[in-house]
C-alpha cells in the first residue's frame, strides 16, 4: 500500500503539472462505483464484484480532459472452491480451497469528448467520449487450502487394488500422522502410503502480487447536473500486464495478460 | 545478367579506388525545397548548415530543391540566404545517420519583411524514408533518460530486443548482432561467445545510437541485426559532464543474510565459541603451506614463515559495503581546427554475496575521439576505445565451483574460502580499439572516407597460486562439518590475444536527384590465438586451443574481403533502397583433411597431431542482397517493406578450436623416471574433449522479411506496427564424429559442429511514442514473437568414408570390410591396422585385448599395413556392424543422395591409404520438427516515461523554486518466461507453455540547479526494482541439482514452493530463497551530476 501511495502522489504531481502547462482552468473531483468483471482466463477464476474509486479531472481543452483515478476492488467469488483434481480415477476435493484477488490501481486517462465541454455544461447535454490511459494496477492474488499429492505416481500395490485408498487431509484429525515420529525412510516416502492410507498434502498458500502496467481503454458519456456537477457513465476495458499462475490440475488456467472490464457511474464536482 | 552486375560492381570498385576512396554509415543528409511565399520555387538560394564552425552549403536548383550530404548526426541550425529576400533560419534541425531530414523554407522578400525569420524545426513524427525497422536514440534522448547508463541497456529498450540482458534481437543470438562504432566493426564473433561480448561505449560519448532490427544497408555488412554508434566530436566550445552515483550498503539478494541462510541448515554454529574461534594455518601469497615465499625453501615443518594462522569461520560483512559508479566527459577544442572528446567510467560494484573482494576489481572504460578539420572539405578523426575488466577466476567443475573462491555457489560450501583468494588467480580482459579516418568532401554531391582500424582483445590470468596439488589449508581443519570447502587449488586459466586489422573505404554520391549511392570495400584481417587449461576432478585435464590445429603456438589468420553497393532511390515520395554485398571469407590456414583423423589413435594427442594430413580449405564467397521500400500513405503515415538475405560467418571458435582431455597422468614412455618435454601432453586425447573446429563450416544464412507502418495518429503520438519473419538455415548444431575403430567394442567420438539446425522467427512489433511536449514523453515497445528451432537432418556436413560408399547394398553389411582404392577398385576382405609410436608396454597396452587384431604387436614402427581378416572375424564384425549401424549409414547415404554430394577427390580420403575404419557424423534429433527455441520469449516489452519541468515552473518559496527543473524517469521491462513442453498426465492439451513472467520498474528522480545558461548541478535519486518485484527464475541450482519450472508449475501452480510438511522446510525454511528469483530486491542510489 505504501508503494502505492508513493505512486499515486507521483502520478498526481504529473497530472497537475500537465494541467498547468495547458493553462486550463477547470478541475473536477469525483467518486465512482463500478461493476468489475474479469475477462478471458481470469473469468474462469472469479465472478465479478464491485469497484470503488476516486478521481481528479482536469479539463485541458474543450474536448480533451485528463484525469487521475484511484480504484479499489476485490474479487471474492472464486471458482476454486469445490473443484477437484483427478488422482488415478478418483476426484480429490480440497475442502478448504479458496482464492481472492485484491486490486489497488492508479491510472491517468485522457478523455476525448465528441462535444465541447462548454456546450455540455451550459446546455446540460450528454457528451459521449473515448478514453485511453496508462496506469499501475497493483494486484494480490491469494490461493490457499489446496491439497495435492506429493508423489503423483501411485505405487504398484495401490494400482493393483492391494491397498485400500483413503484420503487424509492435513489438519484433519483423522490423519493422525505425526511426521516427527516417522523414520527417515518413511519421510522419504511420505505422502504415499502409511498404514494403507494415501496421504495428500496441503500446498503452501501462494500469492501472485505485482504492480503491473495497465492500459485502460474506455468509452462513455457525461452530462451535467448543473453548472458544477457532472454524471459520467463509463465502460472500460483494462489490459493489465500481469499474470496469474495456472492450476490446471483443478482446471484453472494461467492468465496473461490479465483482462478485466468495468462499467459504472461516477459523480463529479467541477470547480475552477 | 550476373555478368553485367559484376561488371558494374567492378567499375564501381575501380571508381572508388581511383578517386582515393571513402565511407558512410555515420552521416546523414538534409534536403528540401525553398519557395517564395507564393509557392513558386526559388532557384539559386544558398542553404547553409554550420557544423561546429565549418559551414557547408547547398544551392537550390530550378525546382527550388537542394540537398546537403555528409552531415554528422546532431542538431543544427540551417539558414537560407538569397539576395532580395530576408534570411530564413531553421533551428533545432535533427540529422540522423542514413536518414534524409526534410527542411523546407518559405522566403519573404525584404520589401515585405525586415530582419530574419527564425523558426524552430519540428522533427517529423513519421520518417518517410525509413525502409527498415530502425530505432534511433540521439544524444539529447540519452541525456533525458539518465537512469539508463549502459549502452546495452539502451539497446534493450528498443523494439525487437529482449530486455533480459541477452540482447536477443528478433530471436537471434547476441553474436549475430553486428556492433559498429563510428563505422568500425567491433568484432564480436572471433573466439567464443561470451568472451568477446562488446562492452559498449560510455553513454556520455554517444552522439547517436541506431538499432536496426530487421534489415540493413549493405555497408553494415551481413548480420542478423545492427547496433551502430556514432560518437561525439569535440566542438568549438568546451563541454563537460561528471557524475558519481553511490549505492548505500544493504543486502542485495533475496532471503536471509547468507550466514543465516537455511541452505546451511545445521551446519553453522554461530554462538558456539569453539566453532567460531577455530583456527587453521593458511598459506601465504604462494598458496602453498610450508613453502616460504621469500626464500623459496620448503620447510621441514608443516608451515613456513609466510603461512598464517587465522580463524576458519570468518564472516564477511558483504552487506555493509558502499558502492559507486563514476563517469566523466570532457570535450572541446585543442586548437582552432582540432577538437577532442574524452569520456571515462568506472564501477565499484558491491558484491551481492560474499566474494574474494567485497567490491568489484578495477575496471575502466575510456573513449577518446580527436577531430581535425583542416578545411571545410576535409576531416580527420582518430578514435580509441579501451575497456578493462577483471575478476577472480574460479575452477569450474561441471558448473560447480568447489572451494576455488569465496561465493555462494555449491550451495554455500565456498563461504569460508578466505577472501582475496582464488584457486585459479584473476582473469583480466582488455579490449582496445583504435581507428583513424579521413573524410573528404569532393563536391556538394560526393564525399569519400577512408578508415583504418586496429583492435585487440586480450585475456590474461594473473596471480596464479603456485600450489596446484595440495590441500589449501591444514588437513582436517575447517572441514569439521564435512561440508564447507575452505580452499582448493584448481587449474583454470586462459590466455588469448585477438588482433584485427580493418581497412574500409566508402564512397557516397548523390549522383542524381533521385539516386544516392554508396559503395565501398571492407577488408578485415584477423590474427587470433588462444589457449586455456582447465583441470578438475570429474573431467581431468582439458586443454583448449584456438590456434593452428597442428601448431598450437601459432594463431589463425582468417581474411575477410567485402565489397558493397547501395543505391537509395527517391521517386515521388517513394524511397527504394537497394543494396548488394559480396563477401569472400578465407580461413587462410591448414586444416585436417577430415575430422575423421582425429579419432584415430595415430593422431589423437597433441604430440602426434601435426602428422595429420592437411589441406587448405577454400574461401567462402557469398552475395547478400537486400532491398527496402518506403511508401507514404498520408502526410502522417507511411509503410515500409524490407527483404534481405544475409550470410554471416559463424563464431570462429566453432571453426578453429580444438580440445584435448585426459584423466590420466602424462606417461613416462621412455622410463627415465621423469616426464620429458616430449612426453608432456602425451595422454591428452581429442576424444570426449569438447569441441573440435569445423573448417568446412558455411555461413549462417538469414533471410528476413518485414512489413511495417508508422502512423502519427494524433499530435505528438506515433504508433508503429511491424510484422516480421526471419528464416535461418545452417545454424550450428551439435554432433560428433564417431569412429568405429577396428572393432565394434569400442567407439571413439570427437565433438564437432554440424549445421543442420534451422530457426524460424515470426512476430509482431508494436511501438507507441509520444515525443517530448507538455513536459512529458514516453515510448512503448512490445513484441509478440515465436522463435522455433528445427533440424532438417539433411543440411549437415557429413563425411563418409569411401569404403562405406562402396557398400551399395545395406544388406551386404555382413560382408563389410571393403573400400575403394585410388583407382576406383572395390577391395574387400582387408582390414587395416596400425601401430603407434609408444613402446608398446606404455599407454595403450590395455587396448590390445579390446582391439584384437588392431593394435597388436607393440612394435614401434609407426607403420600401417593391411592384413586380411580371417573368415570368422569378418563374419562377426560384419554381422555386428550391420545390425548396429545400418540405420546410421542408411541415413547418411540417403542424405548424400538427396544432396547430390560427391566426394572431392582432392580433399577426400581417396588419396589416403589409411582406410579400414568407418566414421560418420552422429547427430541427435535427426529431422526434428520445429520446437520453441530455448531463448524464446513470446512476449516482451518496455516502457520508458519521462517528465521534465522547465525553468521558472511553479511557485517560488523564499527565492527557491522547488518545481522547476525536475526530472522523472520510469523504465519498465517485461518478458515472459522461456517456453517448455508440458504434457498433462491424463488430459489433453499438451504443448508449449511460457514460464512465469518477470517485470521490473526502475525510477529516477532528479532536481537540477542551474548557475547560468550552461553550468548546472543535478542531485538525483534512483530506485532499482521500485516495486520490489520478486519473480522466479525458470531454473536454478540448489545442492548442485538443477530445478526447473515445468509441469509442477502448470499442473499444481508450484514454483519451487516447498511442501508444508517437508521436514527441512518446517525446521529451516526455504533453502533456496536466495537464488530462485530474478533481479535483486529494491535498491536505492543517490548521486550528483555536474555539467557545463
Amino acid at each position: 500500500m505504501k508503494r502505492f501511495l508513493v505512486l499515486y502522489a507521483g502520478v498526481f504531481l504529473f497530472a497537475v503539472s500537465s494541467a498547468d502547462a495547458r493553462d486550463a482552468d477547470l478541475w473536477a473531483i469525483g467518486g465512482l462505483v463500478n461493476y468489475h468483471q474479469p475477462t478471458g482466463p481470469l473469468s474462469g477464476w472469479y465472478a465479478g464484484d464491485l469497484k470503488f474509486g476516486l478521481n481528479v479531472s482536469y479539463v485541458i481543452s474543450p474536448r480533451l480532459t485528463t484525469e487521475v483515478e484511484y480504484h479499489y476492488s476485490k474479487f471474492r467469488n472464486s471458482n476454486l472452491p469445490g473443484r477437484t483434481f483427478e488422482y488415478r480415477g478418483r476426484q480429490v476435493p480440497s475442502p478448504e480451497a479458496d482464492s481472492e484477488m485484491t486490486w489497488n490501481s492508479v491510472a491517468s486517462n485522457w478523455l476525448w469528448f465528441f462535444r465541447e465541454n462548454a456546450e455540455t455544461m451550459s446546455d446540460r447535454k450528454w457528451s459521449p467520449y473515448l478514453g485511453l490511459g496508462l496506469g499501475f494496477y497493483d494486484y494480490s492474488h491469494k490461493v490457499q487450502g489446496l491439497i495435492a499429492p506429493i508423489n503423483r505416481e501411485i505405487p504398484v500395490e495401490v494400482d493393483r487394488g492391494g491397498v485400500q485408498i483413503s484420503l487424509v487431509y492435513p489438519g484433519n484429525s483423522n490423519s493422525s500422522l505425526d511426521t516427527k515420529n516417522l523414520t527417515e525412510a518413511q519421510r522419504d516416502n511420505i505422502g504415499i502410503i502409511d498404514n494403507g492410507q494415501v496421504l495428500l498434502h496441503g500446498l503452501v498458500p501462494t500469492e501472485d502480487t505485482r504492480t503491473a502496467w495497465t492500459i485502460p481503454v474506455s468509452a462513455g458519456f457525461e452530462g451535467s447536473l448543473g453548472s458544477s456537477y457532472g454524471l459520467d457513465f463509463r465502460v472500460r476495458y483494462n489490459l493489465i500486464f500481469g499474470e496469474i499462475n495456472p492450476l490446471t490440475a483443478w482446471g484453472m488456467n494461467k492468465a496473461f495478460p490479465i483482462g478485466t472490464a468495468d462499467a459504472g457511474v461516477s459523480f463529479k464536482y467541477y470547480f475552477e | 545478367m550476373s555478368k553485367r552486375l559484376f561488371c558494374c560492381l567492378g567499375l564501381l570498385v575501380a571508381l572508388v579506388i581511383s578517386t582515393g576512396l571513402t565511407e558512410a554509415s555515420t552521416r546523414g543528409k538534409i534536403s528540401g525545397q525553398v519557395t517564395e511565399i507564393t509557392g513558386d520555387p526559388l532557384p539559386g538560394a544558398n542553404v547553409v548548415i554550420d557544423i561546429d564552425g565549418v559551414k557547408r552549403a547547398g544551392i537550390t536548383d530550378e525546382e527550388g530543391e537542394y540537398f546537403i550530404i555528409n552531415i554528422p548526426p546532431g542538431t543544427y541550425d540551417v539558414e537560407v540566404v538569397m539576395m532580395g529576400y530576408s534570411k530564413s533560419v531553421r533551428t533545432g534541425v535533427i540529422v540522423n545517420v542514413d536518414h534524409t531530414t526534410t527542411v523546407n523554407f518559405e522566403m519573404q522578400e525584404e520589401a515585405l519583411q525586415l530582419g530574419e525569420m527564425i523558426v524552430v524545426a519540428e522533427r517529423p513524427a513519421v520518417e518517410h524514408d525509413k525502409t527498415e525497422s530502425k530505432s534511433v536514440i540521439t544524444a539529447e534522448e540519452i541525456e533525458s533518460l539518465p537512469i539508463v547508463r549502459e549502452m546495452s541497456d539502451f539497446v534493450e529498450l528498443q523494439a525487437g530486443v529482449t530486455p533480459d540482458e541477452e540482447e536477443s534481437v528478433r530471436g537471434g543470438n547476441f553474436w549475430e548482432t553486428a556492433y559498429m562504432v563510428d563505422g568500425v566493426r567491433v568484432v564480436n564473433n572471433d573466439a567464443r561467445a561470451g568472451f568477446t561480448r562488446f562492452q559498449g561505449v560510455n553513454t556520455s560519448a554517444v552522439q547517436e545510437l541506431t538499432v536496426l532490427s530487421g534489415g540493413m544497408n549493405a555497408e553494415y555488412g551481413n548480420a542478423g541485426s545492427v547496433v551502430s554508434v556514432v560518437t561525439k566530436e569535440g566542438g568549438q566550445r568546451y563541454t563537460g559532464r561528471g557524475e558519481y552515483r553511490i549505492t548505500p550498503p544493504g543486502q542485495k539478494h533475496w532471503g536471509n543474510n547468507v550466514y543465516e541462510s537455511p541452505v546451511h541448515r545445521g551446519r553453522m554454529q554461530w554462538g558456539n565459541p569453539e566453532w567460531e574461534n577455530l583456527q587453521a594455518w593458511f598459506p601465504g601469497p604462494d598458496g602453498i603451506l610450508g613453502h616460504d615465499n621469500q626464500t623459496g625453501e620448503i620447510t621441514d615443518s608443516q608451515f613456513a614463515t609466510d603461512d598464517v594462522q587465522r580463524k576458519v569461520h570468518e564472516r564477511q560483512d558483504y552487506t555493509g559495503v558502499w558502492g559507486g559508479r563514476g563517469e566523466a566527459m570532457l570535450g572541446g577544442p585543442i586548437m582552432r581546427k582540432l577538437g577532442f572528446t574524452v569520456t571515462s567510467s568506472m564501477n565499484r560494484n558491491p558484491s551481492s554475496f560474499p566474494a574474494p573482494t567485497a567490491v568489484s576489481l578495477f575496471n575502466n572504460r575510456t573513449n577518446l575521439k580527436l577531430t581535425y578539420r583542416p578545411s571545410n572539405n576535409i576531416r580527420f578523426n582518430y578514435g580509441s576505445l579501451f575497456n578493462q575488466r577483471s575478476r577472480y577466476n574460479a575452477g569450474v567443475i561441471r558448473r560447480i565451483e568447489q572451494g576455488s573462491r569465496k561465493n555462494m555457489n555449491s550451495s554455500g560450501r565456498n563461504l569460508f574460502v578466505p577472501a582475496e583468494y582464488s584457486g585459479a588467480g584473476k582473469l583480466r580482459t582488455r579490449d582496445f580499439m583504435n581507428y583513424a579516418s579521413l573524410t573528404h568532401t569532393l563536391s556538394a554531391r560526393t564525399f569519400y572516407e577512408i578508415r583504418f582500424s586496429y583492435s585487440r582483445t586480450t585475456e590474461v590470468n594473473t596471480e596464479l597460486p603456485f600450489n596446484t596439488g595440495q590441500p589449501y589449508v591444514e588437513p582436517g581443519i575447517g572441514n569439521d562439518s564435512g561440508w564447507f570447502y575452505i580452499g582448493r587449488p584448481v587449474v583454470n586459466w586462459t590466455n588469448s590475444e585477438r588482433d584485427r586489422y580493418q581497412l574500409k573505404v566508402d564512397y557516397s554520391s548523390q549522383v542524381t536527384k533521385g539516386h544516392f549511392i554508396k559503395t565501398g570495400i571492407d577488408f578485415l584481417f584477423y590474427d587470433n590465438w588462444g589457449f586455456s587449461r582447465n583441470k578438475n576432478d570429474f573431467r581431468g585435464l582439458i586443454e583448449r586451443y584456438y590456434s593452428q590445429f597442428n601448431n598450437p603456438q601459432v594463431g589463425v589468420v582468417p581474411r575477410q574481403y567485402a565489397v558493397y553497393f547501395q543505391d537509395k532511390m527517391e521517386f515521388e515520395g517513394i524511397v527504394v533502397n537497394v543494396g548488394l554485398r559480396g563477401l569472400r571469407w578465407s580461413p587462410n590456414t591448414e586444416m585436417p583433411q577430415s575430422e575423421y583423423f582425429l579419432s584415430l589413435y595415430k593422431y589423437h594427442d597433441p604430440t602426434k597431431i601435426e602428422n595429420i594430413p592437411t589441406y587448405r580449405p577454400g574461401a567462402i564467397q557469398v552475395l547478400s542482397p537486400r532491398v527496402g521500400v518506403s511508401h507514404p500513405i498520408t502526410e502522417s503515415s507511411a509503410m515500409h517493406f524490407t527483404f534481405g538475405k544475409f550470410e554471416q560467418i559463424e563464431q570462429f571458435w566453432w571453426i578453429f578450436s580444438h580440445s584435448f582431455r585426459t584423466e590420466e597422468e602424462f606417461l613416462d614412455v621412455n622410463k627415465n623416471g621423469q616426464i620429458d618435454e616430449s612426453e608432456i601432453n602425451n595422454t591428452l586425447d581429442v576424444v570426449d574433449a569438447g569441441q573440435w573446429g569445423w573448417p568446412k563450416i558455411v555461413p549462417l544464412v538469414t533471410t528476413s522479411f518485414e512489413v511495417g507502418a508508422d502512423w502519427n495518429f494524433i499530435t505528438d503520438y506515433t504508433a508503429g506496427l511491424t510484422a516480421y519473419y526471419k528464416q535461418q538455415i545452417n545454424r550450428r548444431s551439435g554432433g560428433s564424429y564417431r569412429h568405429q575403430s577396428q572393432g565394434l567394442q569400442h567407439q571413439r567420438s570427437v565433438n564437432a559442429s554440424g549445421q543442420t539446425n534451422n530457426r524460424d522467427t515470426r512476430g509482431f512489433e508494436l511501438s507507441v511514442k509520444k515525443k517530448f511536449n507538455y513536459m512529458t514523453a514516453f515510448t512503448i515497445a512490445y513484441n509478440v514473437q515465436w522463435v522455433e528451432n528445427g533440424n532438417s537432418g539433411v543440411r549437415g556436413h557429413h563425411y563418409v568414408n569411401p569404403d562405406r560408399l562402396a557398400t551399395k547394398n545395406p544388406s551386404n553389411f555382413g560382408n563389410y570390410a571393403g573400400y575403394i582404392d585410388n583407382e576406383g577398385n572395390y577391395l574387400s576382405h582387408y582390414w587395416y591396422e596400425w601401430t603407434h609410436d609408444s613402446n608398446g608396454d606404455g599407454d595403450f597396452l590395455t587396448e590390445e585385448g579390446v582391439y584384437g587384431p588392431g593394435i597388436v604387436d607393440g612394435s614401434d614402427t609407426g607403420e600401417e599395413f593391411p592384413r586380411p581378416m580371417d573368415g570368422l572375424t569378418r563374419w562377426q564384425r560384419g554381422n555386428a556392424f550391420g545390425n548396429n549401424t545400418r540405420n546410421q549409414l542408411e541415413l547418411i547415404e540417403d542424405a548424400v543422395g538427396r544432396n547430390n554430394w560427391s566426394l572431392d577427390p582432392e580433399n577426400s580420403l581417396l588419396n589416403w591409404d589409411g582406410k579400414g575404419a568407418s566414421t560418420w557424423l552422429q547427430r541427435n534429433n535427426q529431422s526434428q520438427e520445429f520446437r520453441p527455441a530455448n531463448l524464446n520469449r513470446t512476449n516482451f516489452g518496455t516502457v520508458t516515461f519521462m517528465f521534465t519541468s522547465p525553468s521558472k515552473f511553479g511557485p517560488r518559496f523564499v527565492g527557491f523554486n522547488p518545481f522547476e527543473n525536475l526530472r522523472l524517469n520510469v523504465v519498465y521491462r517485461l518478458f515472459t518466461g522461456r517456453r517448455f513442453f508440458y504434457s498433462p498426465p491424463e488430459r489433453g492439451g499438451e504443448g508449449f507453455y511460457n514460464g512465469p513472467i518477470h517485470t521490473r520498474t526502475d525510477l529516477n528522480f532528479e532536481k537540477t540547479f542551474k548557475f547560468n545558461r550552461r553550468a548546472s548541478v543535478t542531485a538525483f535519486f534512483e530506485a532499482f526494482n521500485l516495486f520490489n518485484q520478486k519473480d522466479p527464475h525458470i531454473s536454478y541450482r540448489v545442492d548442485n541439482q538443477l530445478v526447473e519450472v515445468g509441469s509442477e508449475y502448470v499442473e499444481w501452480g508450484v514454483i519451487y514452493t516447498p511442501l508444508p510438511d517437508n521436514p527441512e522446510y518446517i525446521e529451516y525454511g526455504d533453502v533456496g530463497d536466495y537464488l530462485r528469483h530474478q533481479d535483486s530486491p529494491r535498491e536505492f542510489h543517490f548521486g550528483l551530476r555536474m555539467r557545463f
